[in-house]
């Protein structure tokens, strides 16, 4: 039996005082893998559900437990745009152990992505490819496919798979609609999220949810993405946007309340500005 | 009356700076607010005042905390 196996080889690793948790090694998740023709996955979440953590999310207990962190490993992502903030987001759902990653995104790296994306190099190659290499490299546990696809209306239905949530990192706002329309239609909520120089904001979307930050800022097609044309785009900002969503992804999966929720985190990260506003607009 | 306003992104530069209350008549509308301080009907998106979001008919008190939002959308 795997799980005897899993108890044999995991080590106690006290954490503070006489705290301490069972933990299993990357290496011996590999060994016991071979062993039982299992992927690295399926034996991760054997050892979390034999209380045993593997030793890569030790720095994440007790914030994360060992029910979450399975939790975590069992979910199913979308996350659409791999660019600045998408690349950060991506970055954190690898770090964290999101199980199930799947990421559409149909650019090329160029050097101006130097400034700010966590994927693009020097070595210039698709954002999928060099995502796909970087996920490999970080979190080899985890199921990831990333496509080289541009959403659109006639597209989107037929992309979109079962997922417990959708990450919308898109540049620009032309698209972004159209994800979530999609999403509402397949009753998968949505984190959104997006910058413009030392701004950004950041939301959390129910299905139902009857308004949006789409709504609010809806210039349609004529998008001009103006904001972000006249002030850039900062790695500082992307980095911030990027985790707070990813923050907002990890609160749903498991189980908790998702604190941006019906709002609308606004923040300006060169006067320390952040500000939480609800959406129902007064009478 | 004082209040405190907020520009954001390409707006920024339009608002009071340093975090400078502004001096406005008493029980000003938040779009005689958006004339006073040269901001555009067309590119302000989100108005907010104390957390919650607002139209541009809004009844403004000393002391509100008012943001201005444009279409920040960059990925």
């Amino acid at each position: 039996m795997i799980a005897v196996e899993i108890k044999k080889v995991s080590k106690s690793r006290n954490y503070y005082d006489s705290k301490s948790v069972e933990t299993i090694s990357f290496e011996d998740v590999k060994k016991i893998s071979k062993k039982f023709n299992f992927s690295f996955l399926e034996t991760e979440k054997k050892a979390l559900e034999n209380g045993v953590l593997p030793l890569r999310y030790v720095k994440n207990f007790e914030t994360i437990s060992i029910t979450s962190q399975l939790k975590l490993l069992n979910s199913k992502v979308l996350l659409v745009g791999l660019g600045g903030v998408g690349g950060y987001v991506l970055e954190n759902l690898v770090r964290m152990g999101v199980g199930d990653i799947e990421a559409f995104d149909y650019d090329f790296f160029e050097e101006s992505n130097l400034n700010r994306q966590i994927l693009s190099k020097t070595s210039f190659s698709f954002k999928a490819e060099a995502a796909e290499k970087r996920v490999k490299e970080i979190n080899p546990a985890i199921n990831f496919s990333a496509e080289k696809i541009k959403i659109d209306d006639e597209n989107i239905d037929t992309l979109i798979k079962e997922k417990d949530i959708i990450v919308d990192a898109l540049g620009g706002l032309s698209c972004r609609k159209t994800l979530q329309r999609a999403a509402q239609k397949k009753k998968t909520p949505l984190v959104t999220g997006g910058v413009a120089g030392a701004t950004g904001f950041v939301s959390f979307i129910l299905p139902n949810q009857k308004k949006t930050y789409y709504d609010l800022v809806d210039e349609g097609d004529e998008a001009s993405d103006k904001e972000e044309k006249l002030l850039g785009s900062l790695v500082q900002t992307v980095s911030v946007v990027g985790s707070l969503m990813a923050m907002q992804t990890l609160l749903f999966l498991t189980d908790k309340k998702p604190t941006l929720q019906n709002k609308i985190l606004f923040i300006d990260i060169e006067n320390n500005f952040f500000e939480t506003v609800l959406i129902n607009e007064e009478k | 009356m004082k209040i405190k306003v907020k520009c954001f992104a390409t707006l920024a530069k339009l608002g009071p700076q340093n975090d400078e209350p502004l001096e406005v008549t008493k029980d000003i509308k938040v779009s005689d607010l958006m004339k006073q301080i040269n901001l555009k009907k067309e590119d302000v998106k989100i108005v907010f005042v104390n957390g919650v979001i607002v139209k541009l008919n809004k009844v403004l008190k000393e002391g509100d905390r008012v943001g201005f939002f444009p279409a920040v959308g960059g990925g």
